[in-house]
């Protein structure tokens, strides 16, 4: 994908469009991280290209794009294994969201995508880490259940919509990496949504395994 | 929230299983088994390898419950009761006495810090050098204070790998002639893998180019200049500036050379100094332009396969 990555992923999900590029294991620059630790540093990245929304967004990261950073971060360092990596070392993630279709989800796409790309660029990890989003609605009559696994735009930002949860898992060893939850939900939803989010993460594991096994390295280089 | 909410973690669940098996042969050892997927070429971070602790574990692995577990994409490599996962891509990681091209990224106490596309950056210490003004002579101060006249930020130079550090870091040599900053050239960077040991890693070809094929996937094309007034100017090993008589006949041959090696990588076949000019001279005979090297590369490079009277290369040590 991205010729000049150590390693790199491309993945749709529906409308959604995401682009991961991962530079390093590399020499640490001075400015990253705190100086006086040698121990190696994981630098995510997340933005959304400014021709990703219906709504023109700006290059500069706004608030909402160094939330998702540090989801990213947070999902991502749980499958990192650190202790594999040499000292005053840095491994930068580069998560370009090239479509969006609702921020969680686009979110949860790229946790998906960067871990592919760390894999890709041989950084040992404990698993892949897969993203799932929710948005919880009030319940209907002609709606069962009032929880939307990967929502879209018009359905996580829907007027009654009454919270999100961004859940990132691995699958293999069967552990959650990364909970984020908004929103005033009962705990019975939320017990419900992590249900139906685990299941989604591994029957998209189960995909995500099956595309790269089917393709090999089919990545083309240089 | 004004209530108190209680809920629980769901049980742990069973891993997902692959759906695809590649081999349904099962590779029996005594009572240890290694799983099929295990025989099959790829394997990801997370997938379970073996079943038994009675395999060692090397390198891309890790321990879980009794099983060992891949944490790399890559391919299973295993040696009596040792497995490993060899990565499919990774980065450079040198050996000593490897030729490589790297770019100084910072100048230290005696030291500079080298970027070799390595997990971490290569180190050539001041005492490495060739000084100038006499190969032996003792480095003074005035040295020390010096530095920046020898290399700077950002200069390009080719170096051999001497030693490494604890810390799996290595330690970079120019104590020769043949290594020193680069000038008069173009750098392209292809994956290392692509590149093998061999004999010689410094060629002249006869179209007036010289090649220095780095190990760590950096190969630096440059005007192939006599090499006794190398030798002789010892102010001349750390100028920074191109010739003057820099032709314009050159200067093509280098771009054509560089585009010839750039489209080999993309064919993701070995690069060498024979294939790099059996590029050079298919490109040549069949009339493509130099912008165009990149995009016909199949074409070429099958050409070249074809035809390979083109060889002409001087060694050069």
């Amino acid at each position: 994908m991205v010729p000049a990555a150590n390693g790199s992923a491309f993945m749709e999900a529906g409308k959604i469009k995401v682009m991961a590029a991962v530079y390093g294991p590399r020499q640490r620059p001075a400015s990253a991280g705190s100086t006086s630790s040698s121990s190696p540093v994981l630098l995510c990245d997340f933005k959304f290209a400014p021709f990703a929304s219906p709504s023109r967004r700006g290059y500069l990261k706004d608030s909402s794009e160094r939330a998702a950073s540090l989801s990213l971060l947070r999902a991502l360092e749980p499958a990192v294994r650190y202790e594999a990596l040499p000292e005053r070392s840095a491994v930068d993630v580069f998560v370009t969201v090239l479509e969006e279709d609702g921020v969680q989800a686009s979110v949860a796409s790229a946790i998906t995508c960067a871990s592919v790309a760390l894999a890709d660029a041989g950084i040992e990890l404990y698993d892949l880490v897969i993203g799932c989003s929710a948005a919880f609605l009030p319940s209907s009559p002609d709606t069962p259940t009032n929880v939307l696994l990967d929502p879209t735009v018009v359905e996580s930002t829907h007027p009654s919509c009454t919270g999100s949860l961004i859940m990132a898992a691995m699958p293999s060893l069967a552990e959650v990496a990364h909970f984020e939850l908004d929103g005033s939900v009962s705990g019975e939803e939320v017990g419900e949504s992590i249900d139906l989010a685990l299941d989604a993460c591994a029957s998209l594991h189960g995909a995500v395994k099956a595309v790269i096994a089917g393709s090999g390295s089919g990545d083309t280089v240089s | 929230m004004s209530s108190v909410v209680s809920f629980a973690l769901p049980a742990a669940r069973n891993p997902v299983k692959p759906e695809f098996t590649r081999h349904d042969a099962h590779l029996n050892d005594g009572e240890s088994t290694l799983k099929p997927q295990a025989r099959a070429s790829v394997v990801l971070p997370g997938e379970e390898i073996a079943t038994a602790t009675s395999f060692m574990r090397g390198h891309g692995t890790y321990p879980l419950n009794d099983k060992l577990q891949s944490s790399l994409a890559g391919v299973i490599e295993r040696v009596n009761k040792l497995i490993s996962v060899r990565p499919l891509r990774s980065r450079y990681s040198g050996e000593v006495g490897d030729v490589v091209v790297g770019r100084v990224t910072e100048v230290g106490q005696k030291r500079w810090k080298v970027d070799i596309n390595a997990r971490q950056d290569a180190v050539l210490l001041l005492s490495s050098i060739n000084l100038p003004g006499g190969v032996q002579r003792r480095k003074s101060e005035m040295d020390e204070l010096n530095m920046r006249k020898f290399f700077t930020d950002g200069d390009l130079l080719s170096a051999e790998v001497q030693s490494f550090f604890n810390d799996g870091g290595a330690s970079l040599q120019t104590r020769n002639t043949k290594y020193g900053k680069l000038r008069n050239g173009t750098l392209v960077t292809v994956p290392s893998s692509l590149i093998r040991r061999s004999k010689s890693h410094f060629h002249t070809l006869s179209s007036g180019v010289h090649l220095i094929v780095g190990l760590n996937g950096n190969i630096w094309v440059s005007k192939a200049t006599p090499q006794s007034t190398e030798e002789k100017d010892s102010e001349m090993i750390y100028m920074g500036t191109n010739d003057d008589d820099f032709s314009d006949d050159v200067r093509r041959n280098i771009a054509r050379t560089c585009n010839s090696i750039i489209a080999l990588a993309r064919c993701q076949v070995l690069i060498n100094e024979v294939l790099i000019f059996n590029m050079y001279e298919a490109a040549l005979d069949l009339d493509v332009p130099v912008k165009d090297i990149v995009s016909r590369r199949e074409e070429i490079l099958s050409h070249a396969r074809k035809a390979r009277d083109f060889m002409h290369i001087d060694e050069t040590q």
